[in-house]
């Protein structure tokens, strides 16, 4: 068991398409008629809303959120990652006019660090606190941004790396959460590429991301 | 310009799941601090052994009892540390197939499988024949702090490609092959 495996919880993998979408096409039933899904998850849909503005609903698998300039596609279930790239990428197969400026592969890892010592000495690794300790009582990290600019084409434009206390994890709890962000521009395949090549790429990126910082705190 | 991030905000979610999560909980403290200020009001006043005399409660605090000790996340249905395979099938016999599948963290090499046929889901069906893709996982699934080993199976779906998609794959096929070049 690697370093990260030892500490994950939950993984969860959001893709996040930027366009121009009408959320009131994106409806269980429009999926299982296009045979993107199974006829009894689109009947068994827990559904939020669906309206001109905004859909929101839940398929079991996955949770689905779209806006009129946002789509957002997520699970927490580890085998279904290849289904919500499958799903994502039929959808914007089906809907070929649809503009789409960008998309965001978000890999998200819920961490548990097992005891307050782990949990103070990870914050206190990835920021120095002793700097504050001579204004402020105790001080702790509560959220940290890291990002990078790509120039290589071959990866994403950038990546940014937020990492903070947890909601999925009670105590003791850290979230790496891991965007990766590409500009679609000419070619409209770029999108498949993404889609369908570069999420399989950018997972183990990330959770190396991840191996590497716990390999250097030492908890 | 606009993020791709996944805009969740922990503190939000955590209210949110605390409200959606801690109905029934909610609800079952309500009653019970009802049942606490009934108690109060169908007697106002109590007599004190030690001086005799009648005097107000003046009490307004009460215990609240302890239902849950962590607030419990949305998402705590989830599945972790999976191994899964992408499978075709092969043949299909008259309880079972036989699937080659590759391990998706290992593409480099095979292994043939039988699965009996019921563990194709009813609404996998219609997808259910001779060359279709699935995936195999066996993972831990967590649901409501229940920790499961499962085994599951479920087919690709994908959007078939019309006459228009396939012309432009072969414009672009004619584009790469003008861009090798043989020694």
């Amino acid at each position: 068991m690697d370093l990260v495996d030892k500490y994950l919880q939950v993984e969860t993998l959001s893709v996040v398409l930027l366009g121009d979408f009408n959320p009131i096409i994106f409806q269980p039933t429009w999926l299982a008629n296009k045979g993107l899904i199974r006829l009894d998850e689109a009947e068994n849909a827990n559904v939020e809303i669906i309206h001109n503005e905004i859909a929101k609903f839940d398929l079991g698998w996955i949770y689905i959120e779209i806006t009129k300039s946002r789509c957002m596609f997520k699970t927490s279930m580890e085998p279904y990652f290849k289904p919500l790239k499958d799903l994502v990428s039929g959808i914007f197969k089906i809907l070929k006019e649809t503009p789409i400026n960008a998309i965001g592969i978000n890999h998200i890892y819920d961490l548990g660090l097992q005891d307050d010592k782990k949990y103070y000495k990870f914050g206190a690794s990835l920021t120095p606190l002793n700097y504050w300790e001579s204004d402020l009582t105790n001080p702790k990290l509560l959220q940290l941004e890291i990002f990078e600019h790509n120039q290589d084409e071959n990866n994403s434009d950038s990546r940014r790396i937020k990492i903070a206390s947890s909601d999925k994890i009670a105590t003791y709890g850290v979230i790496f959460s891991i965007n990766n962000h590409f500009t679609i521009g000419t070619p409209r395949s770029r999108i498949f590429e993404v889609l369908e090549n570069l999420i399989d790429k950018t997972r183990p990126e990330s959770k190396k991301i991840i191996k590497n910082i716990f390999s250097q705190i030492e908890l | 310009m606009q993020s791709t991030e996944t805009l969740d905000h922990w503190v939000l979610d955590h209210e949110f799941s605390i409200k959606n999560n801690h109905k029934d909980d909610n609800r079952l403290i309500i009653d019970y601090l009802e049942s606490q200020i009934k108690l109060e009001v169908n007697d106002p006043y109590q007599v004190s052994n030690k001086t005799s005399s009648v005097e107000k409660k003046n009490t307004e605090t009460y215990k609240v009892p302890k239902l849950f000790t962590e607030p419990l996340p949305r998402g705590m249905n989830y599945m972790t540390r999976s191994q899964t395979w992408v499978g075709y099938i092969e043949e299909i016999k008259n309880e079972e197939f036989v699937a080659k599948l590759i391990d998706i963290n290992d593409l480099t090499t095979y292994e043939i499988a039988a699965f009996d046929n019921s563990d194709v889901s009813k609404g996998d069906e219609e997808l259910f024949k001779l060359g279709a893709t699935f995936y195999w996982s066996v993972t831990f699934a967590n649901f409501k702090g229940q920790r499961v080993k499962q085994s599951l199976i479920r087919f690709k779906r994908s959007v078939f490609i019309d006459e228009n998609d396939f012309e432009e794959i072969m414009l672009d096929v004619d584009k790469l092959s003008k861009g090798l070049t043989w020694d």
